[in-house]
């Protein structure tokens, strides 16, 4: 070997160190936060006030997971109904979004009507204001003039309706670059042989569009799951209170402070979207490149 | 959209008048559900923008109760120096934030774009913490930079003798960044720089960095290989290679990601709320509080509306940049 | 084609409103009952706290519906920072969602303005009245008619560990302010804690309270008795002077600023404090060898006053009353409740968790032994100083909040944070 060889594999060998350091750093700063959260939440109080910082708990306790699903406890009474009223807000908000959605979005991508891109763009508007600005005319207008009627307040069907407002444009946006993929000629043969529009929207094209609409769904249900804002304002008891709703008051108050418990509710309230992540890992990239590049 | 119109077979669905009936059929409900949910309540919340609200129990009946005062409410937030610190503020997170996360995406999606043993585990893992509701990242962070010696940052800091034995960093206190420092110091106070919100953003780039480093990463992966191929043949070094091939085939990508991120940093509420309560009065808290906890329903949406108007400021600044990027 | 296009739509709306209804369910329960009835369903709006805890009111609560079978209680328990904007979202509504709500004393004076409550002195006995403190009284007197009815009589203490004041040389907590102070800088001079003294300083309600205690410690008020600010001068000042230099000379510890209650406990419980001016839910948590590793060296005191001050003790009042909703349609139940849990008996089966608002109760051998240190509780309870009564109090907080919060962080001086809070104040509108 020449010298110059050596060096060249010198600095090969280096570049590969320092490229494996640098993922390294990465997978810390990713996983750390993780790391701790779980560690939080299996220590005792006391643990958590040793100084210096115990990094490991001798004696983990797994009391604050418990708790949550203990019923006969006010927490675990709270966290179960707010993890049955988070499925049935996330799913139902999906459900509708994308049902609602799909039709929408066929149509925009299929056909051509003259106010057909400031429908499209109108809708993905709707993305951009700030749900702060929303929030008080629609808290002013459900509690005095919508509520006397037809109990909205403090109810599923409430967080579900807003939810869908918010989220739907963002399926159809998606939806609509998928649809646009799928060749015209197959829908056009499935008419020939007498299938009607919808029939072949939904025989021909959703099933070919399917892993497109795994992701939207995917991606739906995540920002529902998410939600917090609305949840905070239109929410006050075990009927419509979500997860994040339940993370935020979990473990605290004014004299009452548990880390442990913060980070048990924090844990079990991320699992269901990490699991989520972890399985569609693939889709959901796919997914939000679409949502932010098509059209 | 362009190409398929240009195709002669897809144009045929259109022709009868009635598919354009059944196409507005379709998007109706989606568009009803929007619209009756977000601009009714909009233009309500014009109305109550000129207006005094507020809730009052009268006779056992409970409810809002208006008095009209014009613009009022919109003045009194224009020449109020707490509202422009708040947008001040506001700019800060969003500006930092985006600087960050694009700097930083960039060099990850670099990383990642390199092949090494285990990298597709490491994408896998890089999107768990844009997985984690917003709510338990506030929290999850609030943990870490619990100030005393117990808290896990301080902790860590300490164990790598970063930081002695007694000392600690309060990382969450709203003190201006170099406060002593002469000039300076006055500057980031007057900006709203300070070392709780900048701690904030720590905490929320975590969380939306991965989106950003993978977005970029699936645009690095639309590169053809050739182009670097032939600028290694030209000569180009590495550095040379990024700025003249990677980064201006990126910008369209960077935009869009500029864009998206740019709404959302804008109306930041919950990690702030969920941390800080009040003491960040960044435009998203300020309007809270003044509506549900001041109880002032029209002042709250009057700065609702202010804020509306800087985001289709801000929108309006990068629709031009975009039909810029389009003419070249 | 129109027609069998409108009957795909109509199939497909169905399914949706199915769909919708599906979700939805179990719906709200409705109250059927506008009037009055022997069988009703209470709401009523508490709070998280140790004390009178979630598990003691849903205890009471079956006491209750034990001695009213028709009545049923359905408590909804939220975070104190939440349980204002609740009251407020109750109050918009026509009919109350909440018929008993948790009345922290600060909103007296706003939800008696705005109607959002009924007075209740009508109701209240002669013989109740000679039974509880005229300073826990007066705290829910706004235009001289009573809003709300004692149920919690929190209020700070000194919290002190002991084994840290040995260390250094004292046999015991100071009996003045300027000992304290003393007691705090021999502490760190001798190096047995860096940081002496924790508080709860973040820009939270929770400033103003140890502010509003400061001043007491002082000898006077932020407030005059019209409720003008008066806070650029006398206690109101020396008080901000004093928590600076507190600060200032890293007595305090800094994280204080970015801390709330629980968190400057977990200051003192983990060793790291000596002295911690809190509400009277540390003393059972510091008690507690589960979470305080002090257990043996934690103790209660006297907060001390100036020593140019004849007060004995100075502290800050947190009473907590239960008031019922002025749209409430339930409000001769509510009432009943409110008495129940309340009352004497009640109060006495609970002396474990929560000091009594009754003065024979605090005074009874049975507090006396559950509590050997009721005799300070007693002596800082009679010497509370209340919070400013005045209809915008939540706008005046914020303000007293950003002001103080800004002087201790060392941005503005005291003297300009006493002098911005009153022009400040001053120039909020009505």
């Amino acid at each position: 070997m020449t010298p110059n060889h050596q060096t060249r594999n010198y600095r090969k060998i280096l570049s590969r160190i320092g490229l494996y350091g640098l993922v390294f750093l990465l997978l810390a700063w990713t996983l750390g936060p993780f790391a701790w959260l779980f560690i939080t939440s299996i220590s005792t109080q006391a643990k958590l006030n040793q100084i210096p910082i115990q990094w490991l708990p001798q004696a983990p306790t797994f009391e604050h997971y418990q708790a949550m699903f203990d019923t006969s406890n006010p927490t675990g009474e709270l966290f179960l109904a707010a993890l049955r009223n988070s499925i049935t807000v996330a799913g139902s908000t999906t459900l509708l979004c994308l049902f609602f959605g799909i039709l929408a979005a066929y149509a925009l991508a299929s056909f051509r009507f003259p106010t057909k891109n400031g429908l499209t763009l109108m809708m993905l508007a709707t993305r951009l204001l700030p749900t702060i600005a929303l929030v008080i005319p629609f808290y002013v207008i459900i509690v005095n003039y919508i509520d006397p009627i037809f109990p909205l307040f403090d109810t599923k069907r409430n967080l579900i309706a807003l939810y869908t407002s918010f989220i739907i444009g963002l399926v159809v946006w998606i939806m609509r670059g998928y649809f646009a993929t799928i060749p015209k000629e197959l829908e056009e043969a499935a008419m020939m042989d007498g299938c009607s529009r919808l029939q072949a929207l939904a025989f021909i094209i959703l099933p070919l569009s399917l892993p497109g609409l795994a992701t939207t769904a995917l991606l739906a249900f995540l920002l529902a799951w998410d939600e917090f804002l609305l949840a905070l304002i239109f929410s006050r008891t075990a009927n419509a209170f979500t997860l994040p709703y339940f993370v935020f008051v979990v473990g605290s108050s004014q004299y009452y402070q548990s880390p442990a418990a913060v980070a048990a509710g924090g844990v079990l309230a991320a699992l269901p979207p990490l699991i989520l992540a972890f399985v569609f890992q693939r889709q959901l990239v796919r997914g939000l490149t679409a949502g932010a590049i098509n059209g | 959209m362009k190409k398929r119109d240009a195709k002669p077979n897809a144009t045929r669905l259109s022709i009868h008048a009635s598919e354009e009936k059944f196409a507005l059929a379709l998007v109706t409900p989606a568009f009803l559900i929007t619209f009756l949910i977000v601009l009714i309540p909009l233009l309500y919340a014009l109305y109550l923008s000129f207006n005094r609200a507020e809730v009052l129990v009268v006779g056992g009946q409970g409810g809002l109760v208006t008095e009209f005062r014009g613009l009022k409410n919109y003045f009194y937030f224009l020449s109020s120096p707490d509202f422009w610190y708040s947008v001040r503020t506001t700019l800060y997170f969003t500006v930092a934030s985006l600087i960050i996360e694009l700097v930083l995406g960039i060099m990850v999606a670099l990383l990642l774009n390199e092949e090494f043993w285990g990298r597709g585990v490491v994408r896998t893992l890089l999107i768990l913490p844009w997985a984690v509701p917003t709510v338990v990242n506030a929290r999850m962070w609030g943990l870490i930079f619990e100030p005393h010696a117990y808290g896990a940052l301080n902790g860590l800091l300490q164990t790598l003798h970063l930081l002695g034995p007694e000392q600690t960093i309060n990382y969450l206190a709203p003190i201006p960044l170099f406060q002593n420092a002469p000039l300076l110091g006055e500057l980031t106070s007057w900006l709203g720089i300070t070392r709780g919100l900048t701690w904030i953003i720590v905490g929320d780039t975590w969380k939306t960095l991965p989106v950003v480093a993978l977005l970029l990463l699936a645009g690095l992966q639309a590169i053809p290989l050739d182009l670097y191929r032939a600028a290694k043949v030209d000569g180009a070094n590495a550095w040379q290679r990024f700025w003249l091939i990677t980064l201006p085939l990126l910008r369209p990508i960077i935009l869009i990601v500029l864009v998206y991120r740019t709404m959302e940093l804008f109306r930041v509420f919950d990690i702030i709320y969920i941390l800080m309560a009040y003491t960040i009065p960044v435009l998203g808290v300020t309007t809270f509080q003044q509506s549900f906890v001041f109880g002032n329903f029209g002042k709250g949406s009057a700065i609702a509306f202010l804020i509306g108007l800087l985001v289709l400021l801000l929108a309006n600044g990068y629709i031009h940049l975009i039909n810029l990027e389009e003419r070249e | 084609m129109k027609r069998s296009l409108w009957f795909n739509w109509f199939s497909l709306l169905a399914l949706a409103a199915i769909l919708l209804t599906a979700c939805s369910t179990p719906s709200p329960t409705v109250e059927p009952l506008p009037t009055e009835e022997e069988s009703a369903t209470l709401h009523a709006l508490y709070m998280n706290q140790a004390g009178y805890s979630e598990e003691i009111l849903q205890e009471m609560a079956q006491q209750f519906h034990a001695d009213n079978p028709g009545v049923e209680i359905n408590f909804t328990f939220v975070k104190y920072d939440e349980l204002h904007d609740k009251i407020v979202t109750s109050a918009a509504a026509s009919t109350a969602t909440y018929d008993v709500i948790l009345l922290d004393l600060i909103w007296t004076a706003e939800f008696g303005h705005k109607g959002y409550v009924i007075p209740l002195d009508e109701r209240i006995t002669e013989e109740q009245k000679a039974d509880i403190a005229p300073a826990i009284f007066d705290a829910f007197i706004y235009n001289d008619q009573m809003w709300a009815f004692p149920f919690l009589a929190n209020f700070q203490n000194m919290f002190y560990n002991l084994d840290h004041l040995q260390a250094a040389g004292f046999d015991g907590p100071p009996a003045t302010l300027e000992e304290w102070y003393a007691q705090m800088v021999a502490l760190k001079e001798q190096d047995i804690v860096q940081y002496p003294y924790i508080d709860s300083w973040n820009q939270k309600e929770g400033l103003v309270c140890d502010y509003v205690r400061t001043a007491a410690q002082f000898g006077g008020n932020l407030f005059d008795e019209n409720g003008q600010p008066i806070m650029d001068q006398g206690a109101g000042l020396r008080a901000l002077q004093f928590m600076r230099r507190l600060v200032d000379e890293e007595l305090a510890d800094p994280a204080a600023l970015t801390t709330d209650e629980p968190g400057a406990m977990n200051a003192l419980i983990s060793g790291a404090a000596t002295f911690n001016t809190n509400w009277t839910f540390v003393r059972g948590n510091m008690l507690d060898p589960e979470k305080s590793n002090i257990v043996d060296a934690a103790r209660t005191g006297l907060l001390p006053t100036a020593k140019d001050v004849a007060a004995p003790a100075g502290t800050v009042s947190g009473f907590q009353g239960l008031a019922v909703m002025a749209n409430s349609d339930k409000q001769e139940v509510a009432w009943r409740w409110i008495q129940f849990a309340t009352s004497a008996e009640v109060q006495q089966q609970h002396l474990e968790s929560e000091f009594p608002i009754w003065s024979s109760l605090q005074n009874s051998e049975q507090e006396q032994e559950i509590n050997p240190d009721a005799e300070f509780y007693a002596t800082n309870l009679a010497n509370a100083h209340h919070r400013p009564k005045v209809a915008n109090y939540p706008e005046v907080s914020a303000i007293i909040q950003e002001e103080v919060h800004s002087c201790l962080l060392q941005i503005t001086s005291p003297e300009e944070a006493t002098a911005e809070m009153v022009q400040r104040i001053d120039a909020l509108e009505e």
